[in-house]
C-alpha cells in the first residue's frame, strides 16, 4: 500500500540533509533568513491546498499562524514542552479552521474572501485586547526554545536544524495527502463542485477538512516562529501578513506543489535581495511581482515548465495527482 | 398471477418553485425496472428541474422521491449517487483542469469505503484498467491523458457519458445527451444508450427534443409542460395525444 511511497522515502532522505547542511555555511543574519523562509513555508503550504488545490479562498492565513504562536508561547512560558505546544497549537488551529470552514459551504469567491478577512480582523484583536492571556500590544517574551532531555535547540543554528525537519515533516504529509484520493476529491470540488457531488464526492465534508488541514499548516508556522524570534507580538498576524501568503501562492503556481518554493523565494528572499536599492526596494519588488504575474498568469511554476521544457524538450513530472 | 413491477424511482406530487414561478406544479412520475423512458417537453417545461430535484441538486418545494422504497427527498446528490443513481448535465460538465483519466478515476473514486480510509490508497491499476476500458469502447482511449477542457465537444459528451458508465449504475438520467453533436456522433450515443438499457439492463431517463428518436427508441415518454405532466404513455399513444400536439404546435 505504502510502496509508491517509500520508493520516494531516499530523496526525502538527501533534502533532509541538504535541508540540515545548509544552515552550517550561513551567517547569523542569513541563519535567521532561513528559518523564516521555512516558517512561512509551511504556511504557504497550508494555504496552497485551500486556494490552489480546493479553490476555496481563506485570507486569515496570518491569524491561524496567530492562533499556533500564541498557544505556543503561552504554553512554554508556562513551563509545557515545546513538543506538546507545537501539536496543540496546530490542534486548536485545525478545529477553528474547521468552524471557519462552515461559511465556505454557503458562501463563494469575494464574499469568502471577505469572511475570512473579517476572521482575520477579529484574531488580530483579540490578540491585542486580551492582555490576561496574550500580553495586549506588547505581546509575550522569553519563549525559549525546546530541547531533547538535555540536548538544546538553543542555538540558530540548532533552532534552524528543528524548523527544517518539521518543514519538511509537513510538505511530505502535503505531498501524501495530495497523492491520495483527497488530493483529487479537492481538484474536483475546484474544478466543478456540483459535478463532484453528483460523482459521489461530499462536498461539504472535503471543504470543512480543506480548511482545517490548510489552517492547522498555519498554526504549526505560527508554533514554530514564537521560539524563532522569542517573542510575539500582535502585529505579527495582521491582515497584511496575510495577503503575504495570498501572493506566495499566486506567484509561485496556485495547485502547484513546487509553488510555495517559488512564491517564498519571490515573496520573502527577492526583498532581502533588494536591500541594496535601499528605498527603491518596495517599488522594485511591486514592479518584478506585477511582471511574473504578467508573463506567467499561471504563476512560476508555469514560468518553470516553459523553461524545463525549452532545455530537456519533455514536460516537467507532475508531483501531485 | 401478474406481478407489477415496483419503480425504481417514484416521484410524487413534486413541487419546486423559483420564487414566483412554478416551475414544477405537482409532477408525478414512475420510472419502472429495466425501462428507457423517455422525458419530453417544450423548452422551460421543467425537464431539467425536474432532474435536479430527483437527483438533490435542487431543493424540492413539495413532494417525495422514492428509490424503491426508500425516501430520498432532500438527500445530497452525492447520497443518491452511492444508490447507483448516475446523471449527466444538459451542458457538459466535466473537471476542466484535469486528464479525462482523472475525469473517469474521479466518478468512481468516492463509490466504496470511507473518507478517512481513502488517504490510506494509493494504488488505483484496478480503476486504470476499467477506465481505459471503458475509453477503449468509446473509441477515445487516445485522448487519455488530455486535459478535459482540451477535448472538442463531442468527446467531452463521450467522457461524460464514460463517466457514467464508471459507476455501474443501476438507473442513469440523460439531460439532452445528444444535444449539441453531429449526426454521427449522435447515433453512436443513442446505440450507447440502447446497449445500457438492453445489455446491461440500467434504467434509463433520457430528456431530448428530437421527437423522431424519442418515438423510435423509448420504452414509455412523458410529457410536461409549463411544470405539469400533459401525457404518460406508449409512443404510439404519446404521438395522437391531442394536449401534446397542442403544447407542441399550438394547434
Amino acid at each position: 500500500m505504502f510502496r509508491p511511497f517509500l520508493a520516494k522515502a531516499w530523496k526525502f532522505a538527501v533534502i533532509a540533509i541538504v535541508l540540515l547542511i545548509i544552515p552550517r555555511f550561513l551567517g547569523i543574519y542569513t541563519i535567521y533568513i532561513y528559518s523564516w523562509l521555512l516558517v512561512y513555508l509551511i504556511a504557504a503550504y497550508g494555504l496552497n491546498l485551500i486556494l490552489g488545490y480546493a479553490g476555496q479562498i481563506s485570507l486569515a492565513q496570518a491569524a491561524f499562524m496567530g492562533i499556533g504562536a500564541y498557544v505556543m508561547a503561552i504554553l512554554v512560558t508556562r513551563g509545557v514542552s515545546f513538543w506538546i505546544a507545537l501539536p496543540a497549537g496546530a490542534l486548536l488551529s485545525f478545529g477553528v479552521g474547521l468552524v471557519l470552514g462552515f461559511p465556505a459551504l454557503k458562501v463563494k469567491h469575494h464574499y469568502l474572501a471577505m469572511v475570512t478577512i473579517g476572521f482575520n480582523f477579529i484574531m488580530y484583536k483579540l490578540f491585542e485586547n486580551q492582555e490576561a492571556i496574550t500580553g495586549g500590544y506588547y505581546g509575550i517574551f522569553d519563549i525559549t526554545r525546546p530541547g531533547i532531555g538535555s540536548l538544546r535547540f538553543d542555538s540558530d543554528l540548532a533552532y534552524a536544524r528543528v524548523i527544517a525537519m518539521v518543514t519538511l515533516f509537513m510538505i511530505i504529509i502535503m505531498y501524501w495527502i495530495l497523492n491520495t484520493r483527497w488530493g483529487r476529491a479537492f481538484k474536483m470540488i475546484r474544478e466543478n463542485e456540483v459535478r463532484a457531488e453528483i460523482v459521489g464526492v461530499d462536498v461539504r465534508a472535503y471543504k470543512l477538512i480543506v480548511f482545517a488541514i490548510g489552517s492547522a499548516y498555519a498554526g504549526v508556522a505560527g508554533g514554530l516562529l514564537a521560539p524563532l524570534l522569542g517573542y510575539i507580538e500582535p502585529s505579527l498576524f495582521e491582515l497584511m501578513i496575510s495577503f503575504d501568503f495570498l501572493l506566495m501562492v499566486l506567484i509561485g503556481g496556485r495547485g502547484r506543489f513546487e509553488g510555495p518554493l517559488i512564491g517564498i523565494a519571490v515573496v520573502i528572499l527577492l526583498p532581502e535581495f533588494l536591500r541594496i536599492t535601499h528605498q527603491a526596494n518596495l517599488l522594485i519588488f511591486s514592479l518584478i511581482a506585477v511582471i511574473v504575474l504578467l508573463l506567467a498568469p499561471e504563476g512560476g511554476a508555469s514560468l518553470w515548465d516553459w523553461i524545463f521544457k525549452r532545455v530537456t524538450g519533455r514536460k516537467p513530472p507532475s508531483l501531485t495527482k | 398471477m401478474p406481478m407489477e413491477m415496483q419503480p425504481v424511482l417514484k416521484i410524487q406530487g413534486l413541487r419546486k418553485n423559483f420564487y414566483g414561478l412554478r416551475a414544477l406544479d405537482g409532477v408525478d412520475m414512475e420510472l419502472k425496472e429495466k425501462e428507457l423512458l423517455g422525458l419530453m417537453g417544450p423548452n422551460g417545461s421543467g425537464k431539467s428541474t425536474l432532474l435536479n430535484c430527483m437527483t438533490g441538486v435542487l431543493s424540492t418545494t413539495g413532494g417525495r422521491v422514492y428509490h424503491r422504497s426508500r425516501d430520498i427527498t432532500s438527500w445530497k446528490s452525492s447520497s443518491i449517487y452511492k444508490l447507483g443513481i448516475a446523471r449527466t448535465f444538459q451542458l457538459v460538465q466535466l473537471f476542466p483542469e484535469m486528464t479525462v483519466l482523472d475525469n473517469m478515476i474521479g466518478a468512481i473514486q468516492e463509490s466504496r469505503g470511507t473518507m478517512f480510509g481513502r488517504l490510506f490508497r494509493f494504488s488505483e491499476e484496478w480503476e486504470k484498467a476499467k477506465a481505459q476500458e471503458i475509453l477503449e469502447f468509446l473509441k477515445i482511449a487516445q485522448v487519455r491523458d488530455n486535459l478535459a477542457k482540451n477535448l472538442s465537444y463531442g468527446q467531452q459528451k463521450l467522457v461524460d457519458l464514460g463517466m457514467v458508465l464508471m459507476s455501474d449504475p443501476s438507473v442513469v438520467l440523460l439531460d439532452e445527451p445528444l444535444a449539441g453533436v453531429n449526426p454521427t456522433l449522435g447515433r453512436e450515443i443513442i446505440d450507447h444508450i440502447l446497449e445500457l438499457v438492453r445489455v446491461k439492463c440500467c434504467t434509463v431517463l433520457i430528456i431530448e427534443h428530437n421527437a423522431k428518436i424519442m418515438l423510435d427508441i423509448c420504452d414509455r415518454i412523458v410529457v410536461l409542460n409549463e411544470g405539469r405532466k400533459i401525457a404518460d404513455g406508449l409512443p404510439e399513444e404519446i404521438k395522437q395525444n391531442p394536449e401534446v400536439l397542442k403544447a407542441y404546435f399550438g394547434a
